[in-house]
């Protein structure tokens, strides 16, 4: 069988850490969120302890205190973001949200911790934002400090590689001197996701997820019940069509014959999007 | 919506100037050298930000190949979510589909934890010396790791026509 973690002992705290996790989600599902914190507050108190008892501080053991470090960070920041979310400051829960998919990125990275529940629903819930335009700086600097050793990350004196673990810490590199500020593009596949322009909390650019909001917190459905987002076209009715007679000269200005020109336009699509609720137990999110 | 559909390079063209490939090939070298070069309305020649890392990641994972980092002015950072790899000169002892598979092997490494979806994407340009024709040339990509293990098969292919 796999190891979820690199070490037994490390395994058998997660198993601990787990049950805590699952009551905190009860509480979230509730919409108790000081209950939520409590529990997330315990599971952090565990794995200190743990890491204080630890005697032998060997890579691998430190290199797993940094996942459980993380996926408590993660689950925080999934509990910021649906009261975010629930208090319609989704501006603010666009960012919680990023936080909470950059954790599950690492989790996934350097344990194989099931994180499928969460990935999935989180990937949908991404979905339900207005944003597919993001910002990205280019700019030109003197050096890429390595967190670890201070060492110029590129040059080979630094022995870490950006972004790998070392005794429980991440190698990154921190960007010194800037040179000069390049650029500033538009792209639609950004490092950091919380370059945005951003919208007013009540703009209509915010109706999606608005709905969802006002659908979990009118307890009709429970935070882990969504889960999917299905998109479809509908016919609609056209509100601007008008009918004509078939020779007579079309409404929308073009010139031509109405028969020549929007005579089939009196349905229109639109796209449709169906939130897809399913109940699921919080043993199945947290398995 | 999409806005900016990133559109796939995979091309061949041959080097204006290739003074400084000549040097390095005249250094009898081996393996391949990350090369910083010039970066639109930017002053100096640059390296974009990772090459080194990826150097030392070569180091490590492929220690039969010899890689040198020559100096760059500065380090360019770029915030997109792909992969930009350094310009780099082929020595004769690795081929143009030795040094995608190395890349295709980094990006694996990298793209480890990447959520469901997610895309990798890179860019990168290699000078080598088509013995063939007598000239150097240079191959710029710019794709997924699926577009690339094409360029790779699709190089493969060419030298088994060219033996």
């Amino acid at each position: 069988m796999t190891k979820i973690l690199q070490t037994d002992e490390a395994c058998e705290l997660f198993k601990s850490i787990k049950g805590k996790a699952r009551g905190a989600l009860r509480s979230l599902n509730e919409l108790r969120f000081p209950d939520f914190q409590k529990k997330i507050h315990e599971i952090k108190n565990a794995i200190d302890s743990a890491k204080e008892s630890d005697e032998r501080q060997e890579e691998a053991m430190l290199n797993d205190f940094y996942v459980l470090y993380r996926y408590t960070d993660f689950l925080i920041a999934y509990s910021d973001l649906w009261e975010k979310l629930l208090r319609h400051e989704f501006s603010n829960s666009w960012n919680s949200l990023q936080s909470a998919l950059d954790l599950l990125r690492l989790i996934k990275r350097f344990s194989k911790v099931n994180i499928e529940f969460f990935e999935s629903q989180l990937i949908e819930l991404e979905k339900t934002y207005p944003y597919n335009v993001f910002f990205s700086v280019g700019a030109t600097v003197e050096k890429f400090e390595c967190s670890i050793c201070a060492l110029d990350i590129d040059s080979e004196d630094c022995p870490h590689i950006r972004g790998e673990l070392y005794g429980g810490k991440m190698a990154c590199a921190i960007a010194r001197d800037i040179i000069d500020m390049n650029h500033v593009s538009m792209v639609s596949n950004p490092e950091d996701k919380r370059c945005v322009v951003k919208y007013e909390d009540n703009g209509e650019q915010f109706k999606l997820v608005r709905y969802l909001a006002d659908f979990i917190s009118q307890g009709n459905f429970n935070i882990s019940d969504f889960g999917e987002l299905k998109f479809s076209k509908k016919k609609q009715l056209n509100p601007e069509y008008k009918k004509l007679g078939r020779n007579d000269c079309c409404y929308c200005g073009s010139g031509k014959k109405f028969k020549k020109c929007c005579i089939p336009k009196e349905y229109i699509d639109n796209d449709h999007i169906d939130i897809v609720f399913s109940p699921k137990s919080i043993e199945e999110a947290v398995a | 919506m999409v806005v900016f559909e990133p559109r796939d390079i995979c091309e061949l063209v041959a080097v204006d100037d290739d003074s400084a490939f000549k040097n390095y090939l005249g250094s009898d070298p081996s393996g391949f050298a990350v090369v910083p070069e010039k970066y639109p309305d930017c002053e100096g020649h640059v390296l974009p930000s990772g090459s080194g890392d990826f150097a030392k990641w070569v180091k490590r994972n492929a220690p039969e190949i010899k890689v040198q980092v020559n100096k760059a002015d500065k380090h360019l950072m770029l915030r997109s979510g792909e992969y930009w790899l350094a310009l780099v000169f082929l020595a004769s002892d690795v081929t143009i589909p030795v040094y995608l598979n190395i890349v295709a092997n980094y990006l694996y490494d990298k793209m480890k934890g990447t959520l469901k979806g997610e895309k990798d994407r890179v860019h990168l340009s290699a000078i080598y010396e088509d013995k063939k024709e007598g000239v150097s040339k240079r191959f710029n990509f710019e794709g997924d790791s699926d577009s690339l293990q094409k360029a790779i098969t699709k190089f493969k292919l060419n030298e088994f026509m060219d033996d």
